[in-house]
């Protein structure tokens, strides 16, 4: 992979963080970070977010905040070369997860499709993400998952990487796996809930 | 592990044959009647390309616990292709149902969305099926649909 400016958003934590440090230690490239704890709050400092994320190679658009992060997406689909976005197997259960969260997701993933089949539209990789532990949602979404089944983080910073070569690619989900917590998760965010659908 | 794959006479069926050294399952066994003698070919734990439309779903759920599967799908199971409704409507049915199934099968399972661009770019299918064997937590690569 080439020299690339890349920006993330939410990189002191989670998988922002894992993705931070990976590119980091890759020092062909110049990655940059921006979180709440240096100035860039992607709802208060959206203006100076846009502004500065504008002429990156890549962009990945990983901070969750309610519908902030379609607005990013929004904002910077024509302002950016490519942009990653990061999204959640939630999506697939409406249902099950009645939640603002999955709403934004699905919405997100929606933001995305339409991108990949507009006349000149950049390379976006949607990736769909197992359920998540989650370290910087939880204190602004209550019903986003906090789970212990992870979806890999050098498996995503992987894929990133091969995206980056083979920018053909839209889409790519990863598995997940009903563990103990994630049907708690399941029970906290609609006691109601169905599991069988996904037995 | 050994691989196998159906539908490998041309196109991108063949080049996957020759990169992955792949066991062909082709005429005069015919996938529509002889599903029971194909699984039977397949040993635990073997990697099988089910890149041939011939009932995909059926081997999908015979195959689950027992090989690592790669299945070819379209673009079509999102947007149907009004000339080939039962086409769309087969890979509409079989996406819905690998990504299910993927989530609790005992072996991994890619289901690859291929347009008529990427299906053209078999250096590219192959890069992906190998990066994921490496990877096997993916279940889903989707391609692009301007190209």
């Amino acid at each position: 992979m080439s020299e690339k400016k890349i920006v993330i958003t939410g990189h002191t934590s989670g998988i922002g963080k894992a993705i931070f440090d990976k590119f980091t230690e890759v020092s062909c490239h110049q990655i940059i970070g921006m979180s709440r704890s240096n100035g860039y709050d992607i709802e208060k400092d959206f203006d100076k977010v846009v502004e500065e994320v504008a002429g990156a190679e890549i962009f990945i658009n990983n901070a969750y905040r309610d519908q902030q992060q379609l607005k990013l997406f929004n904002a910077l689909k024509d302002k950016v070369d490519s942009m990653v976005v990061m999204g959640s197997v939630s999506r697939h259960y409406p249902e099950l997860i009645p939640t603002d969260y999955v709403q934004d997701k699905q919405q997100l993933h929606e933001a995305c499709r339409l991108e990949s089949i507009r006349p000149n539209g950049i390379p976006v990789l949607h990736l769909d993400l197992g359920f998540l532990e989650g370290t910087t949602v939880e204190d602004t979404d209550p019903t986003a998952f906090i789970s212990d089944y992870n979806t890999d983080l050098n498996d995503i910073v992987d894929t990133i990487i091969f995206w980056a070569s083979h920018p053909s690619i839209r889409q790519v989900e990863f598995t997940w796996k009903l563990t103990e917590h994630v049907t708690q998760e399941f029970e906290r965010i609609n006691p109601n809930v169905d599991l069988s659908r996904v037995k | 592990m050994k691989f196998y794959i159906t539908g490998s006479t041309r196109g991108l069926g063949k080049c996957l044959a020759r990169h992955f050294d792949c066991t062909t399952v082709d005429r005069p066994i015919d996938l529509n009647t002889d599903i029971d003698s194909v699984v039977d070919m397949f040993d635990e734990g073997d990697c099988v390309i089910l890149n041939a439309h011939a009932r995909q779903l059926e081997y999908v759920n015979r195959l689950k616990d027992k090989c690592r599967l790669v299945v070819m799908g379209s673009l079509a199971a999102v947007h149907p292709d009004s000339s080939m409704p039962e086409y769309s409507q087969d890979k509409a049915q079989l996406e819905q149902e690998v990504l299910k199934q993927s989530v609790h099968s005992k072996y991994p399972m890619l289901y690859l969305r291929l347009t008529s661009s990427s299906y053209k770019n078999h250096k590219m299918i192959v890069r992906s099926i190998k990066f994921w064997l490496d990877h096997p937590d993916i279940n889903f690569i989707g391609y692009n649909i301007n190209e």
